[in-house]
């Protein structure tokens, strides 16, 4: 004779049993995935020793004041040069010649070592020097190609 | 074989085949060319709204979307003209919509506009946004709309008027700034909207947003109003040009699939099957979207479909065994639960007999649950006594069909009853009850010219855009059927071919029509001879004609023979074999048709063989190593007959409230209370489980694998799309547990494994194979061993020995009637907005502030004659009980009818008033035979039970497609390829 019924009485689960239940849950996790969690603690002890761990904790607890914040601040005319800049950047990275300042920067560079090996305490150089320096086929190609980039530099778009 | 015409179009100077009459942007589409097409989708078809798809077609810039190919065509999609007004047309979508994707919640790879833009390398505006001066209408329960983000392109006007046709939404092209409106103008929420959501679907950006998806789709999108501002505008500030913008948008849209499951399911509410992508995040449910390729419903589902998913996350769900212990419920372990329902059914068995247990399957549980409960029923125990819901609906259409055609289930597809030239339902809202398949025939009706010819009492929605309505007397169909039959007979206006080869039984089944001439039909049904001799000339100059039925025909005690008599009408006009033809008895769960036809029944083993041929037995004694039980099981009828006769001692349902659902509450809970034990199976505590001795908590349809055969005998798998709610279990792990500790280790790990033994097992599902069933495919059973599939039956003929159908003899004997004590006649079905009884309905918040609780329909005439008032309070007393609930006038009723909704709980549910009287050939409920007498607690009332809010309160605007021309009309209008031309 089963009258209805609408009560329940929930299972009153101990708070030791559940958290047994849970350990162990998390220990098995543990145990599957040993590697990755072991490199995973390198990386927090590596972002602690740096104080970074704070400061990301605190960043995300503060995550919606701090986009307000930034979008607040970059939305200020001020920067709207900037943020246009930062895109402009990007095409104008696209139009330079990589090659071409590759070469320079390494011929740049040779120069710098040869100023640096010269004994600074020589004497003074003199006109004539410069002259005969010129027949130097180093020094008269710098000269050369400097010339060529002022002609190039001062070219009327 | 006639062959295949072709049109020869060139297109970029090369030659290419086209289906005459093709629409030629279709075909660009197959050529590789990337032409734009914003307002342009298949399931929708040309709109010619956005402009963007201009090419030049012999010279001069066109809409591909607007042309036809014709022979000898030449389109050029790459010159610079070309180039320069698909721009133009691009810039003009762009100043109506803002491009601010990376923190925009649509921006899940598939925006149209956002690819549209991608794919041209369109790289800067020339015109830039300008907002219009509306607000964002977010006053509806499930989707808003962004007048700011809106490009017109009316998709969502095509959805609505033409797809689904329910004609709310319109384009008013006349104002200063056109945009979307609902209705007459007013908001969604007061509208005629009933939320299936297909607008939100069509829309091709974010102009229309599922609420769910708001703040939740993207890594950035859940700001305060105010903050998402100023990050739009940052983000086009930081993004300048659309390349870069494009670059970080994408990759945040790629970021979002790692934590946006998609997942395909199959519907869980009615019978037609809708199929479509779940989106969720962890438990919660997003947005769902159905796809062009979900084969029973395309783009379009319905409200409950689209938006009913909350009670899966219900805080009322179970989520432990329960053991009734004392005066209470008691949660318990799984062990401890299962183990003690193994002991109690051995000592019931051994005790009383295998006989005295009694099991139902769940039409919302998967086939592979059905099989499984059948099995336990059969094997485990030893009995047939096993039974599912499709008693209290759908057992008498079957009954007929399989007398009749051999078949229990619909001839074609959804597809056919689009196809067909006229169309009759008979007992079907199908508006409110199918809604998907109601939008089929809506449409074929509106646009294609079908005929729609609509019996009911109730003057529903169908019965509104139906070109004839006939409401006959209650339970009197198969009086005019019959007549109709006879008449045709009569005039030798019969398809003699037709039944000269595939027919038996003509002239016995002509002797029984002698009584059913136009005279007596007339006095029966109220149907005027003329109308009916009208009918019949329709019926019989249509070449195509398919009868949709549903259980204004199936719950009455003649629902079987009129059920047969619908086929009957059928093979004598010929209407069985052919598209767009057949018997089409509209299922109402979503697996109701799968339970049966996964043996869940006490007279079929699976695929409908019976138990007392030796060689079925034989084959599944071998299969499952035990002696099968040979004697016909007791129907759900009979279960409940038998426990108030002290035989059946156990009782275990699953998924099925048979205490608000089965007809006659008082009687069926009353037998509750005699069983020595009773388990249930379900979300909830139901009705039905307060009486349970052990309750399993089961889980939802989105919580497990499987699949579902809907109507059309479609059967489509389910996917698992969130792990079950912790302490729950799917119905087959279930059962498999209980049969393991009962001895029989069937050793199921997923339900693919059920099915393979299912399919092995009958030959009616042979070849299905989880694999065939992969994603969005599905198969139509019979599936042969090959794979092959019908879903149009009977081509080979009909499976009966000399493979012809038999004209089936019935006759008629009215067997109800009001009388002048009970005067009133108590209709009930279903609303669109709520499942059947409601538990699932009534947990969705949305859906509960438009609908809150149930009503009792009554006519003006009534309500005069009665002096009631819209809000009144009455009570309605029948044989078997009461019923009190509010009134609400309405001429959808007429008369002394009165309509209640299925979904009216507590001490409105209907089935209060329903008796014990049933089919008397399948034991199905009469339902809809109920008369009662009305006692009045209060004339009037503070307020209608139908809120303001409720779409049946709308005022629908009907009109074809979105009125582009109107558009173009506009002074402010010009279009690209003549702007392109003035400047060069």
């Amino acid at each position: 004779m089963a009258k209805s019924l609408t009560t329940v009485k929930r299972m009153e689960v101990p708070k030791e049993v559940q958290v047994e239940k849970d350990v162990e849950e998390v220990k098995e996790a543990i145990s599957e995935n040993k590697e990755a969690i072991l490199k995973g603690i390198k990386l927090l002890r590596a972002l602690d020793d740096a104080d970074t761990l704070q400061a990301l904790t605190a960043l995300t607890n503060h995550r919606k004041d701090a986009m307000g914040y930034l979008v607040k601040e970059l939305n200020k005319p001020q920067y709207a040069k900037l943020l246009e800049n930062l895109s402009g950047f990007a095409f104008l990275l696209g139009d330079i010649d990589v090659d071409a300042v590759r070469d320079m920067t390494g011929r740049i560079n040779r120069g710098l070592e040869a100023a640096e090996q010269e004994d600074v305490s020589q004497e003074k150089t003199s006109y004539l020097d410069l002259a005969k320096a010129l027949k130097d086929p180093d020094i008269n190609r710098s000269v050369t190609m400097m010339l060529q980039f002022f002609k190039g530099m001062g070219k009327e778009s | 074989m006639l062959e295949r015409q072709h049109t020869v179009v060139t297109i970029n100077g090369q030659e290419y085949l086209a289906d005459p009459g093709q629409n030629l942007l279709d075909l660009i589409n197959t050529t590789g060319e990337n032409v734009p097409q914003i307002c342009y989708n298949e399931s929708l078809g040309p709109l010619e709204t956005c402009d963007t798809c201009v090419v030049q077609v012999d010279g001069e810039l066109k809409r591909a979307c607007g042309m036809k190919v014709e022979p000898g065509m030449s389109v050029m999609t790459n010159r610079p003209e070309v180039h320069m007004a698909q721009k133009d047309a691009l810039d003009s979508i762009l100043e109506k919509h803002e491009l601010y994707c990376t923190v925009c919640d649509y921006n899940n790879g598939d925006c149209e506009i956002h690819n549209a833009v991608a794919d041209f390398g369109l790289e800067h505006q020339s015109r830039e946004f300008k907002p219009s001066t509306y607000e964002v209408d977010r006053s509806g329960s499930f989707y808003r709309y962004d007048p700011n983000q809106c490009i017109l392109c009316g998709r969502c006007v095509e959805a609505c008027q033409d797809v689904v046709v329910n004609e709310t939404l319109t384009i008013d092209w006349d104002r200063k700034e056109p945009r979307v409106i609902w209705d007459n103008d007013v908001g969604i929420d007061q509208s005629s909207c009933v939320n299936c959501g297909l607008c939100v679907t069509a829309c091709p950006c974010n102009a229309l947003l599922e609420k769910g998806m708001e703040g939740e789709a993207g890594y950035m999108t859940d700001q305060e109003p105010g903050l998402l501002r100023s990050m739009i505008d940052l983000t086009k500030k930081a993004e300048a040009g659309y390349g870069p913008l494009f670059a970080v948008s994408d990759t945040e849209a790629k970021l979002r699939e790692d934590r946006i499951k998609k997942t395909k399911t199959v519907c869980t509410y009615c019978g037609v099957g809708c199929s479509f992508d779940v989106w969720t995040k962890d438990r919660q449910v997003l947005k769902v979207e159905p796809h062009a390729q979900s084969p029973a419903n395309g783009i379009a589902t319905c409200v409950k479909g689209r938006f009913g998913w909350d009670y899966v996350n219900s805080d009322k769900r179970l989520t432990r065994p329960l053991i009734r212990r004392g005066e209470s419920f008691e949660e318990v372990e799984w062990d401890e639960a299962i183990a003690y329902v193994a002991k109690r059914f051995t000592e019931i068995k051994d005790e009383h007999g295998p006989e005295a247990l009694g099991f139902i399957a769940s039409s919302k549980a998967t086939n592979e649950e059905s099989y499984l409960m059948q099995k336990f029923s059969r094997q485990v125990i030893g009995t047939n006594n096993v039974d599912n819901c499709s008693r209290y609906c759908q057992s008498p259409a079957t009954k007929g069909l399989f007398r009749t055609v051999g078949h229990g289930g619909d001839s074609g597809s959804i597809e056919d009853i689009a196809k067909a030239d006229m169309v009759i339902t008979i007992g079907s809202n199908t508006a409110e009850s199918h809604p998907v398949l109601a939008s089929r025939i809506k449409r074929a009706h509106k646009l294609n010219g079908q005929k729609l010819y609509v019996f009911d009492l109730r003057k529903h929605e169908m019965a509104e855009r139906a070109d004839k309505f006939f409401q006959p007397k209650s339970g009197t169909d198969l009086v005019w059927l019959s007549a109709v039959t006879k008449y045709i007979l009569d005039q030798g206006w019969e398809n003699k071919e037709f039944l000269d080869e595939w027919v038996n039984g003509l002239e016995e089944y002509k002797k029984c029509l002698d009584k059913f001439t136009l005279e007596y039909a007339e006095e029966m049904t109220g149907i005027p001879q003329q109308d009916l001799k009208d009918l019949a000339k329709e019926i019989v100059s249509k070449d195509k004609v398919a009868i949709c039925w549903a259980m204004g025909v199936t719950q009455h005690s003649l629902g079987s023979d009129t059920s047969t008599t619908i086929s009957n009408l059928l093979l004598v006009t010929g209407n069985y074999r052919r598209p767009g033809t057949g018997a089409y008895p509209l299922r109402g769960h979503n697996n109701v048709q799968g339970c049966s036809d996964f043996g869940s029944m006490p007279n079929f083993m699976p695929g409908y063989e019976s138990p007392h041929e030796e060689e079925v037995r034989e084959r599944y004694e071998k299969a499952w190593d035990c002696k099968m039980p040979e004697d016909d099981g007791m129907d759900n009828h009979e279960q409940i007959k038998a426990m108030h006769e002290g035989k059946l001692k156990s009782f275990y349902v699953k998924g099925e409230d048979t205490s608000i659902v089965d007809a006659n509450i008082n009687y069926v809970t009353s037998a509750f209370e005699k069983l020595e034990f009773m388990v249930v199976q379900d979300l909830f505590l139901t009705k039905t489980a307060e009486y349970a001795d052990v309750v399993f908590p089961a889980v939802a349809s989105l919580e497990k694998d499987g699949t579902f055969v809907n109507t059309e005998r479609r059967i489509q798998r389910l996917y698992k799309a969130m792990e079950p709610l912790e302490g729950t279990k799917p119905d087959w792990e279930i059962i498999t547990l209980l049969a393991k500790e009962l001895g029989f280790d069937w050793g199921y790990t997923h339900p693919q494994e059920i099915m393979a033994e299912a399919a092995s097992l009958s030959p009616l599902f042979a070849g299905v194979t989880y694999e065939r069933l992969e994603g969005y495919n599905s198969l139509q059973w019979p599936v042969h061993e090959d794979g092959s599939d019908e879903p149009l039956l009977y081509q080979e003929g009909f499976p009966f020995d000399d493979g012809k159908a038999r004209l089936f003899p019935i006759d008629f004997e009215k067997q109800y009637d009001v009388t002048e004590e009970y005067d009133l006649h108590i209709n009930n079905g279903r609303l669109l907005e709520h499942f059947h009884e409601g538990n699932m309905t009534y947990e969705v918040p949305g859906i509960v502030r438009k609908t809150p609780n149930a009503f009792v329909e009554v006519s003006p005439e009534l309500a005069e004659e009665r002096g009631l008032k819209e809000g009144a309070e009455i009570k309605l007393i029948s044989d078997a009980g009461e019923a009190t609930g509010i009134v609400t006038i309405t001429d959808r009723v007429k008369g002394k009818e009165l309509f209640i909704p299925m979904s009216a709980n507590g001490k409105s549910a209907v089935n209060f008033l329903t008796d014990n009287s049933v089919d008397k050939d399948t034991d199905t409920p009469a339902y809809k035979e109920i008369a009662a007498r009305m006692e009045i607690v209060r004339k009037k009332g503070e307020k209608s039970p139908i809120p303001p809010n409720n779409h049946r309160r709308g005022n629908r605007q009907p009109q074809v497609s979105v009125k582009v021309e109107e558009k173009w009309q506009r002074d402010d209008y010009e279009f690209p390829g003549t702007k392109v031309k003035h400047n060069g």
